[in-house]
């Protein structure tokens, strides 16, 4: 009867590209004048920000600062930073916006190149520093070892980023979606290999640029011994990152774009191995590289293997496979860890042995804690259980494109910020603005960097920032009636929810992180790093506590500002028993009985027992059974539609 | 077997009676149509055979299962599509109906099928990896179609399935409705009689809250009437009409004061089991000599049955 009618209605919209042809609009892609201009600014203030380092480098070496102006002043590393962080935002919107073939893959290679840069001189310094540290050995030994890893490294990637070409233009024939199947291709691959760059022109450029930049890369990491690359090293691998996400994104052609994936998978699977083989090196003679590599390499192989999942979508099967290797991996590395964490009191008690050193702390309880989490996200990225399902949703919200980011980027900037003023009463140096250095600082010296107003106020404003929106928007757009229409309980619905905002914190809270880390990294003297993970427990169980309470307040009302607002007065109200207890403490006639009492609610004298080491079970209970409470409210809450 | 069992369901908002005392069965691969006034308490038995609200009082079985005690087996062998079909303005059209996919249990095997399946039967393959926030209303509608199918229920519940679309989005999904009516068993409800009338082999009306009319369509549309014009005396007429053999009612309609004063009569007739007594009326009336101006046979629409139901709460009785 009227099928012809609806089917010329499909064919009707014209399209600039087939995949667009089933679209009812008409698409006609514009040029972006706009983001083309403001990556044109970007990349003017990121060649101003060398320059200015260039100078400063100069004024450094060639000592300009006895002569006349304009020689001898200096930019601010501050002014640098500065100009650096805004070109590189510039350049990024405009990788983002721009569809243009060219341009995209300009960034594609900028991302290439950063990365192998990056990978090259990060295995240079790690395995220089580490080989370096052994003794008995000829000074070449060391460099040379150190350059065939890096070059391995950097054929590993060359080959990983050359590999969809390969296929593409020589295809096997072989499927490699199953296991069985890739694991054949990846034999015969080395062959194939060399068949491509003798056949094909893409695969030859490839190899060959990418070939020589590693070598490039190399002889300079080698030439420049003395200095300490490894931040350079890193660096070149997070603004790689950065900007391989666009061209990912954006890239259509998928031979282009699997190769950009492969390049975020091979770094995120060396990471991993990276961290596994450390939790036994100094089994076999070699020392110790936990911390801090180790954990760097948590840092980079999180982001790299989470954006390679994700990219490749966790319901195609090389996803779903890298995410099964993943939690495999992560369990591996947890019962290494334990193991090893367990053996040495094991022995003291029933074997009278003494001998072993105690592992737990910090290499076993880090470890632990890290293979948790790779178990954790490659379960959840390859599980169908519902809750976890769930909950990898909620996550996503907050890690897309949303409010999410901007809370990233200003906790990394309170971090900064904060950091700044840790730094600088610490060094009595002119470049941190002539602060009263004191060089001497009681350990744990990090409380003068967690225990701050600063990081106080980012508490307060971040717990009703994160939880306002959870439930009041699905019950403001009715989705809670669909999300209710599939068969799942209201626990399920209440714990991701939770779960997806806290691990959000967390990884929030986690930036802050990086700044001590880098000092352990970058400082002569390491300082006692251990209050850093106390004080992580801590926030853990406490953010837990207020991130449950705002999931409350906000299944009780459609409206996100009076969620906001509820909770943000019980903070207050939690914060003000913080500031008595601040001032009994300080009166010498208040009783026992109120300081205990006091001390047991008030959460920042919580996290300065925690900071200090000294990490009290009841402490802990307090915040996770007031998790428990108000989530078992907000079931209640849900469950309440059927008693009405 | 009753796919959907309702029994003397009740629901009270407050002092406000929305459901009562409503009972009706559908039984497997029915299509019926759920009609009504607006605020005749439609979307709340939608809601209450969902399981997303509580009955005040009354049964309901979904597949065999109480909505209220084994809900979690209801939602496993329901999909529904409501109103406004509410969605995530963040996420893909195929993002979102692999994430419901997962949440319905369907097999990871599957999936991947089952979802171009649907995509493809509701036409959105086109926009598969548009933003939620992005789509029109019917592209919405689809979405949410598309949504309610993919674990392959055998009970659909449709709230206004085709509110808001363009006449050739109307046309599409009243197809895709009829072939899934096919092997589904389905209860829309909708304001667009038309498509009732093409669609669903049963309907049941409800009117504040009360069933007020339930039947097969057939049946409903089997309902007649004669209408005639006829010159002569209109008493006579209208006694030969109620003696004919098979007239179960006869009523006289007003003529123009013209034709009146040519002796025109107008009547309106209705027969047992709605037989087509035309040839035999004409007889007769020829045969007294009066003269057969219009001899018409109408079936009622199911629009006239409707407002027949309910048109008494318009006019407040």
């Amino acid at each position: 009867m009227t099928k012809l009618a609806a089917d010329s209605y499909e064919s009707s919209g014209s399209a600039s590209s087939p995949e667009l042809a089933g679209t009812p609009s008409r698409v006609e892609e514009r040029e972006p004048k706009v983001a083309r201009t403001i990556g044109l600014v970007g990349l003017f203030f990121v060649l101003f920000a060398l320059l200015m380092m260039v100078w400063n480098w100069a004024h450094l070496t060639y000592e300009w600062s006895s002569m006349s102006w304009p020689w001898h002043v200096r930019f601010s590393p501050f002014m640098i930073t500065l100009w650096l962080a805004l070109g590189g935002a510039g350049t990024l919107f405009h990788a983002f916006q721009d569809r243009d073939q060219g341009i995209r893959r300009g960034y594609g290679f900028l991302a290439f190149a950063l990365l192998l840069f990056g990978s090259v001189i990060t295995s240079l310094s790690l395995v220089g520093g580490w080989l370096g540290g052994l003794e008995g050995q000829p000074s070449w030994l060391g460099p040379t070892i150190a350059g065939i890893v890096a070059g391995l490294l950097g054929l590993l990637i060359v080959g990983c980023a050359a590999a969809p070409f390969v296929e593409a233009d020589i295809p096997s024939g072989l499927d490699i979606g199953s296991w069985k199947g890739l694991v054949v291709w990846k034999l015969r691959y080395p062959q194939r290999w060399l068949q491509g760059i003798r056949t094909s022109n893409r695969v030859q450029q490839i190899t060959v640029a990418g070939l020589f930049a590693t070598g490039v890369f190399i002889a300079s990491g080698l030439l420049m011994h003395g200095i300490n690359l490894l931040p350079y090293g890193l660096g070149a691998l997070a603004i790689g990152f950065v900007y391989l996400i666009p061209y990912a994104n954006n890239e259509r052609e998928d031979a282009w774009r699997d190769a950009g994936l492969n390049l975020f998978g091979v770094i995120g699977a060396v990471a991993v191995a990276l961290t596994i083989a450390s939790s036994f090196t100094d089994l076999v003679g070699l020392p110790s590289i936990v911390m801090p590599y180790g954990v760097v390499a948590v840092f980079i192989g999180f982001p790299f293997l989470g954006a390679f999942i994700g990219f490749k979508g966790a319901d195609s099967d090389v996803g779903y496979w890298c995410a099964r290797a993943l939690a495999y991996a992560g369990l591996a590395l947890f019962v290494i860890a334990a193991v090893r964490s367990i053996t040495p009191p094991i022995a003291r008690t029933f074997l009278d042995n003494n001998d072993l050193p105690q592992y737990l702390l910090p290499g076993g309880f880090l470890l632990m804690t890290v293979g948790l989490m790779y178990l954790l996200l490659g379960g959840t990225l390859a599980s169908d259980n519902r809750l976890l399902v769930l909950t990898r949703r909620e996550l996503g919200v907050f890690l897309g494109p949303s409010i999410g980011w901007f809370v990233l980027a200003g906790m990394a900037g309170m971090a900064a910020f904060s950091f700044y003023l840790f730094i600088s009463f610490l060094v009595p140096d002119d470049r941190f603005g002539g602060g009263a250095g004191q060089l001497v600082a009681e350990e744990p010296i990090v409380q003068n960097y967690f225990l701050e107003f600063i990081p106080l106020i980012c508490l307060i404003m971040l717990v009703p920032l994160l939880t306002m929106r959870l439930l009041s928007e699905e019950n403001r757009t009715g989705t809670i009636e669909v999300l209710l229409a599939a068969p799942i309980t209201e626990w399920e619905i209440v714990l991701s929810k939770f779960l997806g905002v806290w691990i959000f914190n967390m990884i929030a809270w986690s930036l802050w992180a990086i700044f001590p880390l880098a000092l352990w990294l970058y400082a002569g003297e390491p300082f006692d790093y251990r209050p850093i993970l106390s004080f992580y427990l801590g926030i853990g169980a406490m953010t837990a506590g207020f991130l449950a309470m705002g999931l409350f307040f906000s299944s009780v009302t459609r409206n996100q500002i009076v969620a906001a607002l509820l909770t943000t007065v019980v903070m207050v109200v939690m914060t003000i028993v913080v500031i008595f207890m601040f001032q009994l403490m300080a009166d010498p006639a208040a009783s026992q009985a109120k300081r205990e009492a006091l001390g047991y609610v008030s959460y920042y004298h919580h996290l300065m027992e925690f900071v200090r080491g000294r990490v009290h079970l009841r402490f802990v209970l307090f915040h996770v059974s007031l998790a428990i409470f108000w989530l078992f409210l907000t079931v209640k809450v849900l469950e309440a539609r059927k008693w009405r | 077997m009753a796919m959907i069992q309702v029994k003397n369901l009740c629901k009270f908002y407050g002092p406000v009676l929305a459901v009562d005392h409503v009972s009706f069965s559908v039984d497997k691969g029915e299509v019926v149509g759920f009609l009504g006034p607006n605020g005749a308490g439609k979307t709340t038995t939608m809601r209450i055979l969902t399981t997303f609200i509580p009955a005040t009082s009354g049964t309901a079985k979904v597949a065999g299962f109480d909505v209220m005690y084994e809900s979690i087996k209801v939602r496993e062998n329901l999909g529904y599509l409501p109103e406004n079909v509410p969605l995530y303005p963040e996420m893909r059209v195929e993002e979102y109906l692999a994430y419901r996919a997962k949440l319905k249990g369907v097999e990871r095997r599957v999936r991947r099928q089952r979802i171009a399946y649907c995509m493809d039967r509701c036409r959105i393959l086109g926009v598969s990896r548009r933003l939620l926030g992005t789509l029109s209303r019917g592209y919405r509608q689809r979405v949410g179609l598309a949504e309610a199918m993919i674990h392959d229920p055998p009970i659909l519940i449709m709230d206004e399935p085709t509110a808001g679309l363009d006449p050739n989005q109307q046309i599409e999904t009243l197809n895709l409705i009829r072939e899934l009516g096919e092997k589904h068993t389905i209860l829309l409800s909708t304001h667009i009689l038309p498509e009732v009338e093409e669609v669903c082999r049963r309907v049941i009306v409800i009117d504040k809250g009360r069933v007020a009319l339930e039947g097969k369509l057939a049946d409903l549309q089997r309902d007649s009437v004669i209408t005639l014009e006829v010159r002569g005396p209109q008493d006579r007429v209208q006694e030969l009409l109620k003696s004919t053999d098979g007239v179960v009612q006869v009523s006289a309609l007003k003529v123009d004061p013209r034709d009146a004063g040519e002796g025109i009569a107008a009547f309106e007739l209705r027969t047992i089991d709605d037989r087509d007594l035309r040839l035999a009326i004409a007889d007769r009336l020829s045969k007294q000599g009066w003269t057969l101006r219009r001899l018409d046979l109408r079936r009622k629409s199911l629009r006239e049955h409707f407002m027949r139901v309910t048109m008494g709460s318009i006019r407040g009785n």
